[in-house]
């Protein structure tokens, strides 16, 4: 009963899970270069937590609606860097 | 004697991330530069020079281009054109033409650049390395030296390159005493 009735509370208060991505990016080396990908995926409508490391070369971030992935491809190589794979 | 003509442009790259704006200011005895840049796309950028030495007062409209960018795992390496054209305070034609090329990694940086102007040629060469690799919210710390041949003088000059956030600011003292100061920002 308790399950129904979060479920229930879910669905009608608008509640979505939000969706994590993980991006390996060629080409970052310093934190200028964090900046401009930041700048450019904050574009994109609903991106979240955006998250840029240098060390591992990945970038983060969460969304509640579907981001298509050329559009977050497109985002980083308008920043100047290439993106190697999604990671899933 | 106007010397060390142009060096804002290897404060940092001459085209950056797309809608990118880059104040920089130079500061050395024989030249006080000010250059505001925005970058159309990262490829193109757009923007304005003021270059005031002992002899000449040069104003540009500029325009750089990114040939071709080399992204590896863990570095990054650039060919640029440069280009600028105005006028000095005589309100005769003044322009740049050049070309600069560079490759950094996280602990390794060398540049080099070559400008054709009005009235002189400038080579101008940097290498440095950093102490520590730095991370996003860290101090960056370079120690680096500049060799610059412009007409018939040259200098090479010691200097310290330190970064953090938004904000970039470069120190040294050359071997011909001549104090260097450039300050550069992104927005």
């Amino acid at each position: 009963m308790k399950l129904v009735i979060v479920a229930l509370f879910m669905v009608f208060s608008g509640f979505v899970f939000a969706k994590d991505y993980t991006v390996k990016v060629n080409g970052m080396v310093c934190s200028f270069c964090v900046q401009g990908i930041q700048k450019n995926l904050k574009k994109i409508e609903g991106l979240e937590k955006i998250d840029v490391s240098l060390e591992t070369k990945l970038v983060k971030f969460s969304s509640e609606k579907e981001v298509p992935k050329d559009a977050v491809k497109k985002a980083i190589e308008n920043a100047g860097y290439s993106v190697v794979e999604f990671v899933e | 004697m106007i010397l060390f003509l142009l060096s804002l442009n290897v404060l940092a790259h001459p085209v950056i991330f797309q809608d990118g704006k880059e104040i920089m200011t130079n500061y050395q005895p024989f030249l006080q530069e000010y250059n505001f840049m925005y970058s159309v796309n990262s490829k193109n950028s757009l923007g304005f020079k003021q270059m005031n030495t002992k002899d000449e007062k040069m104003s540009l409209l500029t325009y750089n281009h990114l040939f071709k960018r080399f992204n590896g795992n863990d570095s990054q390496g650039n060919i640029y054109l440069l280009t600028g054209m105005g006028s000095n305070e005589d309100s005769q034609f003044s322009y740049n033409l050049g070309l600069e090329a560079d490759w950094e990694s996280r602990r390794i940086y060398v540049s080099g650049k070559t400008v054709n102007m009005s009235h002189n040629n400038l080579l101008r060469l940097r290498t440095g390395f950093a102490p520590y690799k730095a991370s996003f919210e860290d101090l960056n710390m370079w120690l680096m030296v500049e060799y610059t041949s412009f007409g018939k003088n040259n200098e090479v000059t010691p200097f310290v390159r330190l970064y953090y956030d938004f904000l970039l600011i470069e120190v040294g003292y050359g071997l011909n005493k001549n104090f260097m100061l450039n300050t550069m920002f992104h927005f």
